[in-house]
């Protein structure tokens, strides 16, 4: 037995090639982790969980082992040794450290837009099933076990994964309670019933259902297209479209009253307050009409009006143009809404544009106009498009539409049996829609997996078009959803789509998002300023940026202390002691209203530096020190040898 | 007319007339050291010989076709070499946030549209103009590159059902894959191509690129000259925006009718005067094809440009420097080709143990090394001037530089051994490292259609940090080390598996302890740190150094093997220090000293390649037999890290 036990440890922990063979199965392992990922992704591994996976860990474990024990046991502690010993004991000390590291490491991510602050950061390896109740309040459930890389759901015979990883009967917790008890006692329960890795969700209208909604028949035959859309009465979701290049949408009334005030109020989105000498009228003006004011010889004529005007200080203003017919002769006028001063344009001037010619100061100093703009119901477009709102009434199969322009008078068109035709703009022509009245629609969603083709590494990375089939129970009850993905879904303002469910038999709608489990920061983050630094030459939309600085206020709760820092590239911020690191992940592309902080943790980083230190200056001894060594004492052996009896050196036992 | 010149036998395309005239000359090359090996003992030649013949071959003919590939083809056309843009080309521009000369300018606007910087053999700045000035005369020429092979095939099957190209011709599209504007601008030709790559990413992108060309090019005939940014900026004015005739027209404009608006104020308006008249007078004489006067208007423009703000503009030094830089293919070639010749004879005089020969081979590599070492020098110099420092203009920031830089470390060390040790091996091997990467990154953008950051250019802010420099610095170093052991271990190998039969020694005796012990203390260990060790560390010992006698392929291949290990020793611990020092990097930039990131990971692999072959030589018997198969292993993985993981992957579907 002993002699055995004897012979297992001569020829495992104290064996040279026993080393070597886990070296080469250490090397062959991340080589094939890294190397190969569909390796990982059959075993359902991120790279982190492969690389911290029990059969590296015993590897390691072993070659320590078995390097302690050779170092101990083999290598005498002589001078020529002194870097073998400093180089192995770094190696040990390195892999500890890693140990160290990587059992605590934390890796996240946080969006902050420009002046908020942040108190929470989502973990890039860890994910949730956030839910929201009634748009308010957000609860939440880990998935540890959801699946990363396959596709699984029941069409593909796998979709027993889920209840093996306990992603079935999930229950989110709610101020400690079960959410269930918070909708009036209900039992509620979520189970993951598909997992798709890179899909769409699809909306998918059919006429076989018992909703009310319109059905638009769009037929331009020069342009080889016939398309159907539909929108429903009830769905708020899916009561707006875009046909052509018309916004479309649907208002339903219980009452006549209400239609009435509504088509009204489209004739009064826009009044001008008119002041000349002696003269003063408010006036509703539509694009396109001609005003005569009083007696006054003055006459105005609205010619168009542009939502999204971009002034002089980067904002977006509401903008009319007028031409003003005066006894003094004829002029434009532009007036932004909510200003006094006017920007005035000659006519038939040589070399002017097909505005004319812009005056510094106003031409006509007698005429004052304001301009206000009201559209309570938003009937007026948010763009220089049309916008067509269809105004039903509950349980009439007439209804009517209200058509918007911003360079034309509205328009509105009763249609009377339930089936008639409006004009809606393709680009810079007109076409016509076929609309119908429907009382048979019904909704559903499908999950739609991208081809392998369309698909690009970026957005595989990111995870953003992962989609779970969540199954919500209640009772008998069931209900089936797409739940799409959503980075840093519990941050205000990050709008949620998809995944809704209304629960039967009470007024509460759900909402469900996959996304990165939050955490908590140890303080929270404000972003005072974002800033963008070119190349010369360079502007927000080159292709290569010198720097991105995000610059933060860092509070810390406890203490109330703050500090402020710019995290910037190759620069990121320090937090209590070098624990924390916060730096500059992303940024917006579009207009630098947000930034993306990385945020990390580093511990054992110390340990892993000195034994990398160690293994450097034992390399450098054992390489370039130890064979001059080796050399002077061979230089004496012979010298000793020679003095003693010339007898020959033994030279071979000092290598 | 005949205008045919010397050396315009590689135009017309013989390919089999080439080749063999090629076959000769370089068994005349290889003919060579059998006269001198006649001096060597007999038991040394065989088929070893023969191993390294092929490899000669081999590399030759690689090196052959690379230059029949840069002399290529000119037209004649009595306008266009009469036209002489040697001044012009010399214009400083602003483009891409870097201010350029007009020829690396033009070469770059080539390059996105062709696939190449130059067009029929002409300057780049001459093709450039004349698709400003001329553009009728590129709608028909077939000049627009496809990059994607299926693209091309249904671009054919298009094409040839809408009778727009016959199939002969389409078939020759899909071949060269270039394609006329006109072509491409037939109806429907696009909307079919956006429909069928609509599944596909890849083959968007390549549309999209062919979209991308074809309106630089509608624009370079639309916009004219009014778009380049060719005006420093103004007196007084601090910014580094430089400004083009349109925009200063529009300013003018736009302050039309202002009052008091001085919208050109700080310009100097003569001078500006001079270059709108030069401009319009020029578009019109290159209309007329009016040659004279258009060498005229470029010499008035190449003048005056620079009078509008002479002390921001880049001296004249500089833009020549670019300039002729950019002519000798960035010095990539020129120093290919000394270092393949020291390389040749390296070979030589080792197998031959021939002494003059070994200093003509010196001679060489020291002559190929300078050219490497200015090809650096006037990057640096050229690169430092987009940044008012020189310390964010060292080279080293994309594949190009980096790959310049780890040949030139490489080509250092290996120059510093050579020189200490009077081998012959370590040159041949510095030299070959420099000759496959000169060679590579001159040829890897017109092989592979892939910009790998040859021009002169900004890089992303996150490499402007010091610590790119030592990590990219040390990591590249170890690579072109790495490749100087593959040599190493590829030479000892392919003479040890020749010879085996022959040979009558133990694995011990082959390696480099018997050549230690053969020397009498450990010569061939010793590498050019041992001695800065001996010089600080150490008190300096009579060095034993004494010289060995080529007079056995037993001594060869111990000897060889000592070079491999001195090599390897650098490799390995350079090596290590980049990856730690990168950890240290990536936790500044990435927060994250370590994240399995493919590259971290396969340089560990490497790293752990040769961590092996350090144990491995402790335990064997055979050791440099391990070493030599390892050592290309290692070679490959590493190999992989530097390429596959991010070139080679991706280049492999980009069908050039």
């Amino acid at each position: 037995m002993k002699k055995t036990l004897k012979f297992i440890y001569r020829h495992t922990l104290r064996s040279v090639w026993f080393g070597i063979i886990m070296m080469v199965l250490i090397g062959l392992y991340i080589a094939i982790g890294s190397g190969m990922p569909g390796v990982r992704a059959y075993f359902e591994m991120s790279d982190l969980e492969f690389f911290a996976a029990w059969p590296l860990k015993v590897l390691i474990a072993l070659l320590v082992a078995n390097l302690s024990v050779v170092t101990f046991t083999r290598i005498p502690l002589t001078a020529p040794r002194y870097g073998v010993w400093t180089v192995h004991c770094g190696i040990i000390l390195l892999i500890l450290g890693t140990g160290v590291y990587y059992n605590r490491k934390i890796e996240g991510q946080i969006m902050i837009p420009v002046g908020q602050t942040v108190s929470r950061y989502y973990d890039n390896e860890s994910r949730m099933l956030y839910v929201r109740v009634n748009g308010r309040d957000i609860c939440g459930h880990t998935l540890p076990g959801l699946p990363r890389f396959g596709t699984y759901s029941s069409e593909n015979g796998n979709a027993d994964y889920f209840a093996r990883h306990g992603l079935t009967n999930l229950v989110p917790m709610y101020r400690g309670k079960p959410l269930g008890e918070m909708l009036g006692g209900k039992d509620l329960a979520i189970d993951v019933v598909g997992y798709y890795p890179y899909a769409r969700i699809g909306e998918n209208f059919t006429e076989t259902g018992d909703q009310a909604g319109l059905k638009f028949t769009i037929s331009a035959p020069h342009m080889g297209v016939t398309q159907t859309q539909y929108l429903l009465c009830d769905d708020p979701n899916h009561s707006q479209t875009i046909i052509g290049s018309s916004e479309v949408r649907i208002i339903q009334f219980g009452a006549s009253e209400g239609l009435g005030s509504v088509a009204e109020s489209a004739q009064k989105i826009h009044t001008l307050d008119v002041t000349l000498p002696g003269f003063h009228q408010q006036l509703h003006v539509t694009p396109g009409g001609k005003y005569v004011l009083g007696k006054t010889g003055y006459a105005i004529t609205f010619e168009s009006y542009d939502p999204n005007w971009p002034a002089m200080n980067g904002d977006h203003v509401k903008l009319i143009t007028l031409m003003v017919d005066s006894p003094k002769g004829s002029f434009r006028r532009q007036v932004i809404m909510g200003r006094d001063e006017p920007t005035d344009w000659k006519l038939n001037v040589a070399g002017s544009g097909p505005m004319g010619q812009r005056q510094t100061a106003p031409l006509d100093n007698d005429l004052h106009v304001g301009y206000t703009f009201a559209d309570p119901f938003h009937l007026s477009p948010d763009q220089n498009i049309e916008r067509h709102t269809i105004l039903l009434l509950t349980g009439s199969k007439s209804f009517t539409d209200v058509c918007v322009a911003a360079d034309q008078a509205p328009k509105v068109t009763q249609i009377n049996n339930g089936n008639g035709e409006l004009e809606m703009s393709l680009g810079t022509m007109r076409m016509k829609v076929a609309v119908a009245l429907k009382n048979d629609l019904d909704f559903s969603q499908s999950v739609e997996p991208v081809p392998a083709a369309q698909r690009t590494r970026e957005g595989g990375q990111s995870g953003a078009f992962q989609v779970i089939m969540a199954k919500v129970r209640s009772g008998d009850w069931s209900k089936t959803v797409a739940v799409p993905f959503t980075q840093f879904a519990e941050e205000p303002g990050v709008n949620w789509t998809d995944g809704e469910v209304n629960l039967p038999g009470t007024s509460s709608e759900l909402e469900l998002q996959l996304s990165n489990q939050f955490r908590w920061l140890p303080a929270t983050i404000t972003l005072d300023k974002f800033e963008l630094v070119h190349y010369p030459g360079g502007n927000d939309s080159s292709m290569v940026q010198r720097d991105f600085k995000s610059y933060l206020t860092i509070d810390d709760t406890a203490t109330g202390q703050f500090t402020r820092d710019v995290a910037h590239m190759n620069h990121p911020v320090y937090y209590a002691n070098g624990e924390w690191t916060f730096f500059q992940a992303a940024w917006d592309a579009d207009g630098q209203r947000w930034s993306i902080l990385g945020i990390g943790n580093r511990p054992g980083v110390w340990t892993m530096t000195a034994g990398c230190v160690m293994i450097f200056l034992g390399l450098i001894y054992a390489f370039y020190i130890k064979p001059i060594i080796i050399r002077r004492m061979k230089v004496k052996a012979i010298e000793a040898a020679k003095g003693r009896a010339k007898k020959p050196a033994k030279m071979a036992t000092l290598n | 007319m005949n205008t045919k010149k010397k050396g315009q036998g590689f135009d017309n395309a013989q390919p089999s007339r080439t080749r063999r005239q090629g076959t000769r000359e370089m068994r005349n090359v290889f003919l060579w050291p059998r006269h001198f090996s006649l001096r060597r003992a007999q038991s040394s030649r065989g088929a070893g010989t023969y191993s390294c013949s092929f490899m000669f071959i081999r590399s030759l003919a690689f090196f052959l076709a690379f230059f029949v590939f840069a002399l290529s083809a000119r037209a004649t056309d009595s306008f266009a070499d009469s036209v002489d843009v040697s001044q012009f080309e010399k214009v400083a521009i602003q483009h891409e946030q870097t201010i350029k000369t007009f020829d690396t300018f033009s070469r770059q606007v080539l390059e996105a549209i062709t696939g190449r910087g130059s067009l029929d053999g002409r300057p780049a700045t001459f093709t450039v103009l004349d698709m400003a000035f001329d553009p009728q005369a590129y709608l028909d020429k077939p000049i627009i590159k496809i990059k994607n092979l299926p693209v091309r095939l249904e671009l054919r099957d298009d094409l040839v059902r809408m009778n727009a190209m016959s199939q002969t011709d389409a078939d020759a599209m899909v071949r060269s894959g270039m394609i006329s504007l006109n072509t491409w601008k037939q109806p429907g030709v696009v909307d079919a191509m956006r429909q069928f790559v609509a599944s596909d990413n890849r083959r968007a992108q390549a549309v999209a690129e062919v979209e991308t060309a074809g309106r630089s090019l509608e624009l370079l005939g639309q916009g004219n000259f009014m778009i380049f940014n060719l005006v420093p900026p103004a007196f007084g004015d601090t910014g580094k925006v430089w400004a083009s005739l349109g925009e200063l027209s529009k300013k003018v404009e736009d302050a039309n009718g202002q009052a008091g608006a001085q919208p050109l104020a700080g310009y100097n308006l003569p001078e500006l005067g001079k270059i709108g008249e030069a401009f319009n007078s020029l578009a019109d004489a290159w209309k007329k094809h009016d040659a004279a006067a258009v060498n005229t208007q470029l010499d008035i423009l190449a003048n005056t440009l620079p009078q509008l703000n002479p002390e921001r503009y880049p001296s004249l030094l500089r833009r020549q420097v670019e300039v002729v830089y950019n002519h000798l293919a960035k010095l990539t070639l020129p120093g290919a080709a000394f270092y393949f010749v020291a390389f040749v004879l390296f070979l030589m005089s080792a197998r031959a143990g021939v002494n003059g020969m070994r200093l003509w081979a010196l001679r060489f590599f020291i002559a190929g090394f300078l050219i490497h070492t200015v090809g650096i020098a006037v990057r640096w110099w050229l690169v430092a001037g987009q940044h008012d420092n020189w310390f964010d203009g060292i080279p080293i920031k994309n594949e190009f530089e980096s790959v310049l830089m780890s040949a030139w470390f490489g080509c250092l060390v290996g120059l510093v051994l050579e020189l200490r040790k009077s081998r012959g091996i370590f040159g041949a091997a510095a030299s070959f490292v420099g000759w496959l990467a000169l060679v590579a990154i001159f040829s890897v953008p017109h092989v592979f259609g892939r910009e790998i950051g040859g021009e002169i250019g900004q890089v992303n802010g996150v490499l402007m940090s010091y610590w790119l420099y030592i990590h990219v610095t040390m990591a590249t170093a170890s690579y072109a080390l790495i490749g100087m052991s593959f040599i190493l271990g590829v030479w000892w190998l392919a003479i040890y598996m020749s010879q085996r039969k022959s040979i009558k020694a133990t694995g011990y005796q082959l390696s480099a302890d018997a050549a230690d012990n053969f020397l009498g203390g450990g010569t061939a260990a010793i590498g050019f740190t041992q001695t800065l060790a001996m010089m600080f560390f150490v008190k300096r010992q009579r060095a034993a150094t004494m010289e060995i006698q080529s007079n056995g392929t037993m001594q060869q291949l111990a000897t060889l093997d000592a070079c491999n290990v001195v090599v390897l020793q650098l490799a390995f611990w350079i090596l290590g220090t980049a990856i730690v020092l990168g950890a240290v990097w990536a936790d500044e930039s990435w927060g994250r000293p370590w994240g399995w990131d493919p590259k971290e990971t396969f340089a560990l692999v490497t790293w752990i390649v040769y961590l092996i072959i350090v144990h491995v030589r402790l335990i064997t018997e055979h050791k440099a037999y391990w070493t030599a198969f390892l050592s290309i292993l290692g070679f490959f993985v590493m190999l992989f890290n530097w390429i596959g993981v991010n070139f080679w992957l991706v280049g492999l579907h980009s069908y050039a």
